[in-house]
């Protein structure tokens, strides 16, 4: 099917791509998961005595790799930037092009836009092995989602959904 | 067939090169602006809610931080001896007072925590969690107006350096520095849920504007006297250990005097008994010698 003779199509695909741009916004900079101190039968007198300690903290994507670069993990926060920021913006990018004006779009780009979507499943993977860090943590700590998680995934699988039909032009 | 309309420009080929590229910029740029609006958007907006306080809800404040001049206005010390004041402060709401911070000793900057435990509260063994915090708790409502004293804490009683009345509404979630003013710096006070007590996030904000007074404020006519018990309290505790301390002393002497006493008793028999016993052995020596000299000079 090709786009520039399916309306339709590139409707949907504009609308996914831009959906996903919200969703990416969101999940940059809302709380992916949030994590709530314990100290086994102790939680409650550490509460008492040191309460700042005890607080639940909120982690941001944004703020992960803001935080990593201040603290000198520069190499690990290049990564996180590149497959987390960059790539999902330069593929959202091109997505929008495909779907505004495909025949301005060389193959160079399009082979770039491939290339970029075989690793949109990194950024699923940065959250599973996040989850999976929190889930091992002392103390009977815990983990919860928060709403930065939902929007980043549902931006990763609605970006999925529009290379999928950029694919079947 | 009906020709369908759709919200995308004609198609590349009928517009000229350099249109055409600033299409496929506009529409590359297109979610980049988009992402970076929203997160803005997110940003601000988690940020404006999070720092008002809500209508209806049950807010902590604490005394975070209090700094005063170096000397009094009038350039006298703080204290007869010279030394800086003994700080502390104290926040009263519709003639209750709700908090009253510990003393800080010779500071000209006192820190305080929200929680501060007496010994002899932890010495009860059980402790809940009201007792161990140092916060005025309030339910926020429009037109509630708290005030806030501070104190330059005596031996027998407390000063009043400065006060002022703040209404609640001025107060943002987290950090909140008041103007200075009446000989203090900067006083600032944090704001948090009662169950997120201990890690105010940081403000931006301007000073609130509050005006000092160097009168102690009706709501807080108490808090001197109870400063000056504590004192007595603290004193009348001191002289009791004090006194425990030398019945103690006393007794130990005593009995360290006493058994020096038996000591030297002993020592001075056994001396003796020693005596006698060399005197025995000598007579008995000198009868030896004499018998023999008689024998020699029988002889």
């Amino acid at each position: 099917m090709n786009l520039q003779r399916s309306p339709n199509l590139k409707a949907a695909l504009l609308a996914l791509v831009m959906f996903s741009a919200c969703a990416f916004a969101a999940g940059l900079v809302l709380p992916l998961f949030k994590i709530e101190p314990r100290a086994e039968e102790w939680t409650e007198a550490l509460k008492l005595l040191a309460p700042g300690k005890m607080q639940s903290k909120e982690f941001t994507l944004l703020g992960g790799i803001a935080g990593m670069w201040q603290g000198g993990e520069w190499a690990l926060a290049t990564i996180l930037a590149l497959f987390c920021v960059v790539l999902p913006l330069a593929k959202l990018s091109i997505l929008t092009v495909e779907a505004g004006a495909p025949e301005a779009l060389s193959d160079r780009w399009r082979q770039f836009m491939k290339s970029v979507s075989r690793y949109a499943m990194v950024e699923v993977f940065v959250v599973a092995l996040l989850v999976m860090l929190a889930k091992g943590m002392p103390g009977g700590s815990r983990m919860e989602l928060g709403i930065g998680t939902t929007a980043f995934v549902l931006s990763v699988l609605t970006g999925l959904a529009a290379g999928q039909i950029e694919k079947r032009r | 067939m009906a020709k369908t309309s759709y919200p995308f420009p004609p198609s590349v080929s009928q517009d000229s090169p350099s249109s055409s590229n600033l299409k496929v910029l506009w529409l590359a740029l297109a979610p980049l602006v988009l992402v970076g609006l929203l997160s803005w958007g997110f940003v601000s907006f988690g940020q404006g809610n999070s720092a008002l306080l809500t209508e209806g809800k049950t807010y902590a404040v604490w005394v975070k931080e209090l700094e005063v001049d170096p000397k009094r206005s009038d350039g006298r010390p703080w204290d007869f001896d010279g030394s800086a004041p003994d700080l502390a402060v104290a926040i009263g709401w519709e003639g209750h007072e709700l908090l009253r911070t510990t003393v800080a000793d010779n500071s000209v900057l006192a820190t305080w925590d929200p929680v501060a435990l007496k010994v002899s509260t932890l010495l009860k063994g059980e402790i809940s969690r009201g007792e161990a915090q140092r916060l005025a708790k309030f339910r926020m409502h429009k037109g509630m107006e708290i005030v806030l004293g501070v104190y330059d804490h005596d031996l027998v009683d407390a000063e009043s350096i400065a006060s002022t009345r703040l209404k609640v509404d001025q107060l943002v979630f987290g950090l909140n520095q008041l103007a200075s003013g009446k000989g203090v710096r900067r006083l600032i006070l944090a704001v948090e849920e009662v169950d997120q007590v201990g890690m105010p996030q940081p403000n931006e904000h301007d000073p609130l504007l509050v005006e000092w007074s160097t009168e102690n404020p009706v709501e807080l006519a108490g808090s001197a006297s109870l400063f000056g018990e504590q004192t007595q309290q603290l004193l009348q505790g001191l002289s009791e250990e004090m006194s425990l301390t030398f019945e103690d002393l006393s007794e130990k002497y005593q009995k360290q005097i006493e058994e020096l006493a038996l000591h030297l008793q002993d020592e001075l028999k056994a001396a003796r008994i020693d005596a006698e016993q060399a005197s025995i052995t000598l007579e008995q020596e000198l009868r030896k010698l004499r018998k023999s000299l008689k024998a020699e000079l029988g002889k």
